[in-house]
């Protein structure tokens, strides 16, 4: 993800390879660099692999018989993200056909158990509490950005959002973070 | 009070806004207050790709050209990577590559002895709609000619363009649109382009709207890929010697298109819509322009004239009309008439 991130133009070129060469290791570089975190991504809307796995071939199926067309992504990170977003919800609402779909959606995203430095593990477990217990949007859009490392702008396009309403969630989700930071050394 | 500039800060460092100044500020909220420093550390540790999750993604991803193999006929055309068992199949598919590869290098080999049989022209100051026989269409400005290959549709659609075209190609993969005007060619699948390459122009400018292109440079054996909204301008030899850089190369520029408030499609191709347009065009091609789009000869007499640029939109204008503007925008630009011709000076 890193690099895709950083170089806008590497795009440009395995995008070329794709449609002009039909280049099977170009196309091959694209979807493991997505890959797993598009994975833990619609992981965390469905909470079940084989439906997650089944759409994010679709997406990519779909992108490789769009031949040409495929010039018109300007960004593949954004379009990839919605669409996975897009088909988990649509997923969900065939899966639920009689319910009032927003109160099934949650969005529960696996962090990794990554060694933080400067944070003890007990803090660490602390803060994952506190997400977890975020509204779901505000939880999509703070993963997206501190996760994902989308910016608010890819975050909103991935979200169908406007720009302002991703900078209330994460304002929301800093304050309830600090908050509760501070509230857990009083009550200790 | 404090504790809401940490977290404006705190965003900021989210988004990558934070100047040097806000920094300083932000490093010492956190140190100051050890609450802070857990929320910082917390949001700059950011979460990296795994490597043990890539044999997931490969496994994954074979399923996923598996299926793209069964889909149809242009699904992938599987390379190195044989699958056990369908190895001789493989071999086949190598030979007939190589034949093919030879077959494109003959073929680009006698490219020059490629034979043109349909000719369409336009006369100065005229414009043409072509219908080609593959269903795609391409608007002809004035003083153009556009000559189809004998064999035009067969193996592939092969056009030699001469002025001016804008091309909305029809979309046949098996059968790619090439285009070929001064030392270049480029090739297509189906989108929407200009050329221009007048012969008489010391560039020539391809600039494409839609799709995907690949532009290849016969001067210097480049080959360009392009993206939508983007212009090429590669010097030629026209009358005013070709432009070249420090070391002798021909210059090449890449551009991006613009789009004049008010207008749908780039300046490039406001011409089929009857607009004479100039997007900082030095005054060789605006004389080249104006006097094909009103069948004057306008002429420059001045060098220092490659200096001077125009860009602006007329629509409707008469010929004084258009010259009188582009006079008032440069007062330094002089004019007269000599046997029928407008010089500028």
């Amino acid at each position: 993800m890193q690099k895709l991130d950083q170089e806008p133009f590497l795009w440009i070129e395995l995008r070329y390879a794709i449609v002009f060469n039909r280049d099977q290791l170009a196309f091959k570089t694209l979807f493991k660099t997505f890959y797993s975190d598009l994975y833990e991504f619609g992981y965390a809307i469905i909470k079940s692999a084989e439906p997650v796995e089944d759409i994010i071939s679709e997406i990519f199926m779909k992108l490789w018989l769009l031949e040409d067309k495929l010039m018109e992504i300007e960004n593949i990170k954004t379009y990839l993200f919605r669409s996975v977003r897009n088909n988990a919800i649509k997923y969900l609402e065939r899966q639920h056909a009689h319910v009032d779909i927003s109160e099934i959606i949650d969005f529960n995203y696996q962090y990794p158990s990554v060694e933080q430095e400067y944070i003890s593990s007990e803090k660490l477990k602390m803060i994952q509490q506190v997400i977890e217990e975020l509204p779901s949007k505000c939880k999509m859009a703070f993963t997206l950005v501190k996760e994902l490392g989308c910016t608010y702008h890819e975050t909103a396009a991935i979200m169908e959002i406007s720009t302002n309403t991703v900078d209330r969630h994460i304002q929301l989700a800093l304050r309830r973070l600090r908050d509760s930071i501070i509230l857990k050394k009083i009550n200790n | 009070m404090d504790q809401d500039q940490f977290l404006k800060l705190l965003n900021k460092e989210i988004q990558g806004t934070l100047t040097a100044e806000e920094r300083l500020l932000l490093e010492r909220l956190t140190t100051d207050n050890p609450d802070n420093g857990v929320l910082y550390h917390f949001i700059r540790n950011k979460y990296r790709t795994q490597p043990s999750t890539n044999e997931k993604a490969d496994k994954a991803f074979d399923q996923l050209w598996h299926k793209l193999e069964d889909t149809d006929a242009s699904g992938p055309v599987p390379k190195r990577d044989a699958i056990k068992g369908r190895y001789h199949l493989y071999l086949l598919a190598a030979s007939l590559m190589i034949f093919f590869l030879a077959g494109i290098w003959w073929y680009s080999s006698r490219e020059s002895s490629i034979e043109y049989k349909i000719q369409y022209s336009s006369g100065k100051g005229e414009k043409r709609i072509l219908n080609l026989p593959d269903g795609s269409t391409v608007w002809l400005n004035g003083d153009s000619k556009l000559y189809l290959a004998a064999d035009f549709n067969k193996k592939e659609r092969r056009v030699k363009l001469v002025g001016e075209g804008f091309f909305a190609v029809a979309k046949n993969k098996q059968h790619p649109f090439i285009v070929s005007y001064n030392d270049s060619e480029v090739k297509v699948l189906g989108t929407k382009f200009n050329i221009r390459a007048y012969q008489d122009e010391n560039k020539t400018q391809t600039s494409l709207v839609e799709g995907a292109i690949e532009l290849k440079s016969k001067k210097n054996g480049e080959t360009y890929r392009m993206v939508p909204g983007e212009k090429l301008t590669i010097a030629s030899n026209g009358i005013v010697h070709p432009a070249k850089d420090k070391i002798g190369r021909i210059m090449v520029k890449r551009t991006a298109l613009t789009v004049q408030t008010g207008e749908k499609m780039p300046s490039e191709a406001l011409w089929m819509e009857n607009k004479l347009a100039f997007e900082a065009d030095p005054m060789s091609i605006v004389a080249s322009k104006i006097s094909k789009w009103y069948n004057r000869n306008v002429v420059i007499d001045n060098t220092e004239l490659e200096k001077i640029t125009f860009t602006g939109t007329m629509e409707n204008y008469s010929l004084e009309m258009a010259l009188k503007t582009i006079l008032t925008a440069n007062p330094t630009l002089h004019i007269r008439e000599e046997n029928e011709s407008i010089i500028l000076y």
